[in-house]
């Protein structure tokens, strides 16, 4: 079994496991809140396996071929994936509440279908070229990717909500297994505030390592420019909130342009606009 | 109303710097203009800018500096507007803060620990005498700081941790102050530049990036080799040159260099970035014979009359494509075959039998030529750099400091109850509140156990 393949089925058992998770907003039955996050754990646990699977492959391949799988888009997406359901994990041990798992297990369900299954991505391990060729490669693709994966979930945190914020309470409604909005606007905070130092450590391992490569820390090139858009529009989020006293919608909606600032800075700099990260296709 | 009036010019100003919304909307004007120069290509050829935008766009859109707006000065004065934003909030903020961080040897203050909602107490057996020193002990141990007084009733203590946590925002608002610095540093000192040198020449001089012009080195840079590697895919593996630094006409330095691994000396430093071939000065030929099936090689300089091996006329190489047509290398050759009129043959390296099709007397193809690499350098000199650097190091540590890390304060009194003693504890924490108290909680029970 390859690694592309271990991880196609792991998209299945994340699909399955995301199916869980929103069932749990439906019935009432702990059983299935269990199955989900039982599901989640042998998932995270064979997604783990083939991305050391993948790095074990590209060594095989022969000499000089060996490196982290962190250097094209389906091995960032791959990772990205990985990133938000161990964030997800955490939070469900910390909150001891699995109604975010319906948000998040599906976003890192897409994250990694979209690797495995669409056309356009090239899911063979390929060698490194010069430029990636550097120990900056490492650590700025998962800094960039674990701040992304914060946002992923501050997204979907918001999504839950501005659902909830909006649902009213009515005593039947599935809205009741959500955390209360106080702790919602709470958790879309804290993990902003975690993206945030991610994002800052991401762009300037990027900067470092742009210096060395092509002797210029910043050249205003559209990936270095959408990642500090995204850093100024959650820089205001931080001040609204920290100085203004912003909560609830506004912050909730703000995290929202946020993402997709993120997903901007993620997919459409590399398809639609031309640059320095072009490899990354 | 008249209080109004009194407000200085100054002091308008000041009040207008000073205000979290101007910081908010310039992060928003910041994030929305700079969006312009991802869509819009920078510093390209006005050709190009010309055919995609017409004319009276052109105009608009250089007028408004778009083409390289990250340098046009209305994006410079954003940047210098926030900064001064930055500088003013932080000055108008600090001393408040500074006021709370810089007290030595806090106490237990009454009116705030009255203040404190939660609050959770517990009866122990012990006398206050003998509590005091134990519980000592073990909150200093959790909390860093701790201080305590004898009151009439027993004791009280305050403890406390990362007080100077609270300066966080302010590390944050330097080190982006210590990074603008390093840019302007850079970008009054430094210079960006390219070179190309040919395997075994020497330069001392290279152009520069904006202008053109060129630029004198202190020192001579020698190439001595350089060698492209690749995968058996054909993708490009490791582009390397290997440089010699040549002081006074010493050789001071051999070092070879790859991408992403530059050559630095005295604060200019050498990139790999492309490398390509000179077109060569000569070419040996195979002619055959096509009469008698006899070849020959014959090397030819450019420009210089060569004789056919028959000696009834002559060719001349005159010209030399790196890749002509998507076909490759080939090279162009006039024959003037005695009595005939010149001709001119296109000779290609990848397709040696082409020349066949011609049905001449004479079949020519390329047997070799000098292939001599230069090596494709960028040449940059950022004596900013450290600075920005130190900046960006200050940022990281700042934002951990500021979002995860906070001043948490224990306040617990202790008060002689008939035999025993009442224990009230209250915590405070000026950031992630619930996590304090959860850590409260546990040292609750410590004392607890202890007494």
């Amino acid at each position: 079994m390859n690694s592309s393949y271990l991880l196609s089925i792991i998209t299945f058992i994340y699909g399955a496991a995301s199916f869980c998770y929103i069932t749990t907003w439906i019935f009432k039955k702990p059983i299935i809140g269990k199955l989900a996050t039982i599901t989640t754990y042998i998932g995270f646990l064979g997604h783990t396996v083939g991305i050391i699977l993948r790095w074990v492959e590209s060594y095989q391949m022969g000499a000089g071929h060996g490196h982290a799988p962190l250097s094209n888009m389906y091995e960032s997406l791959v990772f990205f994936s990985w990133s938000i359901i161990l964030l997800y994990l955490l939070i469900e041990y910390k909150y001891k509440n699995k109604s975010i798992g319906g948000v998040a297990a599906p976003l890192a369900f897409f994250a990694l279908a979209y690797a495995s299954l669409s056309p356009h991505i090239e899911d063979r391990i390929s060698p490194l070229i010069p430029a990636l060729k550097s120990n900056w490669l490492i650590i700025h693709v998962i800094t960039c990717f674990i701040g992304y994966a914060a946002f992923a979930v501050s997204f979907g945190v918001a999504i839950m909500y501005l659902m909830k914020a909006r649902g009213g309470e009515g005593k039947d409604s599935f809205l009741n297994q959500f955390p209360a909005v106080r702790i919602l606007d709470r958790l879309i905070y804290q993990t902003i505030t975690l993206g945030f130092l991610f994002l800052t450590m991401g762009i300037i391992t990027g900067a470092v390592w742009a210096n060395s490569a092509w002797g210029s820390y910043w050249s205003w090139d559209p990936k270095e420019t959408w990642s500090l858009i995204t850093w100024f529009i959650y820089a205001t989020l931080i001040h609204s909130r920290m100085v203004r006293g912003w909560r609830g919608k506004r912050i909730a909606l703000l995290s929202l342009i946020g993402f997709i600032a993120v997903m901007f800075t993620y997919f459409g700099v590399n398809y639609i606009l031309p640059g320095l990260h072009s490899y990354a296709q | 109303m008249k209080k109004k009036e009194e407000v200085s010019f100054t002091g308008r100003i000041w009040a207008f710097f000073a205000s979290i919304k101007l910081s908010v909307v310039l992060l928003i004007v910041l994030a929305v203009t700079s969006i312009i120069g991802t869509v819009i290509p920078q510093n390209a050829d006005p050709a190009s800018y010309f055919k995609s935008y017409g004319e009276v766009f052109y105009k608009i859109f250089k007028s408004l500096g778009l083409f390289d707006m990250y340098h046009s000065w209305w994006f410079l004065f954003i940047l210098m507007m926030l900064t001064i934003n930055l500088l003013v909030c932080s000055s108008k903020r600090l001393p408040t803060v500074w006021k709370i961080v810089a007290v030595k040897n806090p106490k237990f203050n009454k009116k705030r620990f009255d203040n404190i909602k939660r609050q959770d107490s517990f009866i122990v057996l012990s006398s206050p005498e003998k509590l005091k020193s134990i519980y000592e002990s073990y909150i200093i141990k959790k909390l860093r700081y701790c201080h305590s007084e004898e009151t009439d009733a027993g004791f009280v203590l305050y403890a406390e941790r990362g007080r100077w946590t609270r300066m966080g925002v302010y590390i944050v608002h330097l080190s982006i102050i210590i990074l603008f610095i390093g840019a302007i540093v850079g970008s009054l000192f430094g210079y960006n530049g390219w070179v190309n040198i040919p395997e075994g020449e020497t330069v001392d001089h290279i152009r520069l990036r904006e202008s053109s012009k060129p630029y004198q080195l202190d020192f001579a840079l020698r190439c001595n080799e350089f060698k492209a590697t690749f995968y058996d895919s054909g993708m490009p593996k490791e582009y390397k040159s290997s440089l010699t630094i040549i002081e006074n006409g010493q050789e001071v330095l051999t070092r070879s260099i790859v991408v992403n691994d530059p050559l630095r000396y005295k604060g200019v430093s050498f990139y790999q970035s492309g490398y390509g071939t000179l077109p060569p000065d000569r070419v040996t030929l195979k002619i055959t014979d096509n009469k008698i099936g006899k070849s020959e090689s014959i090397e030819a300089l450019f420009h210089k009359k060569v004789n056919l091996p028959d000696n009834k006329g002559f060719f001349k190489v005159i010209n030399f494509v790196s890749d002509f047509m998507n076909a490759g290398p080939a090279f162009q050759v006039q024959l003037l075959d005695n009595g005939k009129s010149p001709v001119l043959l296109r000779l290609f390296k990848n397709y040696p039998n082409l020349d066949r099709m011609r049905k001449g007397r004479y079949l020519f193809s390329i047997e070799s030529y000098p292939e001599v690499y230069y090596t494709g350098l960028q040449v940059t000199s950022d004596p900013g750099v450290w600075v920005v650097y130190a900046g960006c190091i200050l940022l990281i540590i700042g934002i951990t400091v500021t979002f995860f890390m906070s001043h948490n304060r224990l306040f617990v009194q202790v008060v002689r109850d008939k035999e025993g003693s009442r224990v009230t504890m209250a915590g405070t924490a000026n950031k992630n509140r619930l996590a304090f108290e959860d850590k409260v909680e546990k040292i609750t029970e410590g004392l607890q156990l202890l007494s």
